[in-house]
């Protein structure tokens, strides 16, 4: 528990959102990346609703998680994602645009129940001041969020040649980009990347000690 | 660290001179195709080439390696690439499928002697992937006259379906016995000629480069299984067991791809384990798969099982080894 009081805010936002990166490091959450992530759009929707779920859940378990059973938690954690994931639907489709509601289908609803935050909001928040449970779940958001857009502004532009729906001035096209192996291949490579810094850091003793006191 | 690393051999001291054989195979095919088509097939093949070598040279510049590809690794690599296209599929498609093959899945993995996976069938299964009418659009090789332009084709060019597009149609094929032996069928560049590919794949087995308990096992599923489960009614089986086994990649992924050394098992056992499921594998994304021709993707999935088959093999004799010495009162 010592260790565990000494980590700072920016350092757990710094933690989940870059070296410890739950879909580069622990490969969770991955089909609403590779299904999903075909267009820049979709990408920040799934992005903001994931946001949107995963910082109150954390809250809540950062408060009442403590007295409840492991067994309790998973439940009562369920529930309160599908409910706030109907809320964002709710508004996804009256606000923004039906048509990105349908596009994302099955993966919007798929973000209540995705492993990146029965993992987060169930195992980290619990036993954590709110304050804390609140920057890991910022960052874990951030971090999926910056993969996803990443993943998907790639494949928009290689698909349509556009961002965002604008066009960019080039001819070529490979519209086989949106078939899932793309998106692993991608992910391989930035997943590779991640490696690469979560290595050097080793090498570094302050940047060791923070990666080994998980 | 230890620095040295494979294809490790037992029968050779370096992985040059297997790679060195297996050139020596795959330039008596491209010959072959030379005879039948022209310049195109080398041009095609020379480019596929260029671009895994250059795409290792910026690998190893990239990563302050001394260059790697003197091994000649790229060279096979890009070669393979080569002789599996279409001779009349457009010059960047070889160069786009062995620049993968060597950017994404050899050189991110550690380069020679560390794939996971065989480069050639990883850039095949891309170029199969993306474009499947680029890839399997072949030249009528019977009503050719003359060599193939190395430009753009003129117009009305007679393209025709190759025996595997045939049989995955379930119509009756119209290539002869002689044909099928003689190479005259419309396909890819080095896949046609089934003597030469004989020929190599001795040549390979009297070198000790290539492993007849991969090839051998292999074959022998794939027409088992065409002769259990035929694919066109017509014909008769011992007519259909020739096409499906002259047709595709089929011959050739048996005799080059399966037996890289990088990527295969090395127990005996497990050597032929791997010869099956790979067959079966092939027969499966024959019969059920989208594409004409899925030998590059049975090959992967294998080289994903090979080490695990190998180690299983391993453990296996052993428990027999050790079993058979308790029988005799020894101790182990």
């Amino acid at each position: 528990m010592k260790e565990k009081k000494k980590l700072g805010l920016g350092r757990i936002f710094m933690r989940t959102f870059a070296y410890d990166n739950i879909v580069l490091t622990q490969a969770l959450g991955l089909c609403s990346i590779i299904a999903a992530g075909v267009s820049l759009k979709r990408g920040l929707a799934l992005t903001v609703c994931t946001a949107a779920v995963m910082i109150p859940c954390s809250l809540l378990m950062a408060t009442v998680g403590k007295r409840l059973s492991a067994v309790v938690r998973a439940p009562l954690y369920a529930v309160l994602a599908t409910a706030l994931m109907v809320g964002c639907a709710f508004l996804l489709t009256t606000y923004v645009s039906p048509e990105l509601y349908a596009s994302l289908y099955l993966f919007l609803p798929l973000v209540s129940v995705n492993t990146l935050f029965t993992y987060h909001a169930g195992g980290f928040s619990a036993g954590r001041t709110p304050l804390q449970a609140l920057f890991d779940a910022l960052g874990t958001s951030c971090g999926f969020g910056v993969v996803i857009c990443v993943v998907s502004a790639l494949r928009e532009m290689a698909i349509a040649g556009k961002v965002f729906g604008i066009p960019l001035p080039y001819e070529a096209r490979f519209p086989e980009a949106a078939y899932p192996f793309a998106a692993f291949i991608l992910l391989g490579f930035m997943a590779a990347f991640m490696q690469h810094i979560r290595n050097r850091r080793l090498h570094n003793e302050n940047g060791k000690e923070e990666l080994l006191n998980e | 660290m230890n620095e040295t690393h494979g294809p490790w051999l037992r029968a050779a001291k370096n992985s040059a001179r297997y790679m060195m054989d297996v050139e020596v195979a795959l330039l008596a095919l491209l010959g072959f195709s030379f005879a039948c088509y022209g310049w195109r097939p080398v041009v095609l093949t020379a480019l596929s080439v260029l671009a895994a070598v250059f795409c290792e040279l910026l690998g190893n510049a990239m990563r302050h390696q001394r260059p790697s590809v003197f091994d000649g690794a790229a060279l096979v690599t890009g070669t393979t690439v080569g002789l599996l296209m279409s001779p009349i599929t457009a010059y960047w498609v070889p160069v786009l499928a062995s620049a993968f093959a060597v950017v994404v899945v050899k050189l991110p993995f550690g380069g020679t002697g560390r794939n996971l996976f065989n480069p050639a069938a990883a850039g095949m299964a891309l170029a199969t992937q993306c474009f499947p009418t680029r890839v399997f659009t072949y030249p009528d090789i019977a009503a050719m006259n003359g060599e193939l332009p190395l430009g753009a084709l003129p117009e009305g060019f007679v393209t025709r379906l190759s025996p595997a597009a045939e049989l995955a149609a379930g119509a009756k094929a119209n290539f002869s016995f002689s044909d099928l032996l003689w190479g005259k069928i419309s396909g890819p560049i080095g896949a046609t000629a089934v003597l030469v590919l004989v020929a190599a794949a001795l040549f390979l087995f009297l070198r000790r480069t290539a492993s007849p308990a991969i090839t051998v096992p292999f074959l022998v599923v794939c027409v088992l299984i065409s002769v259990l489960f035929p694919r066109s009614e017509e014909g008769g089986f011992k007519y259909n067991m020739a096409l499906e086994i002259c047709s595709g990649y089929l011959l050739f992924a048996g005799i080059f791809m399966l037996n890289d050394p990088v990527t295969s098992p090395r127990h005996t056992a497990a050597r032929i384990v791997y010869g099956v499921l790979a067959g079966i594998l092939t027969m499966l994304l024959r019969h059920f798969g989208r594409f004409e021709e899925g030998t590059c993707f049975a090959v992967l999935l294998m080289n994903a099982f090979a080490a695990p088959i190998d180690r299983g093999c391993w453990y296996f004799s052993r428990f027999l080894r050790e079993r058979r010495a308790v029988k005799r009162g020894e101790r182990i």
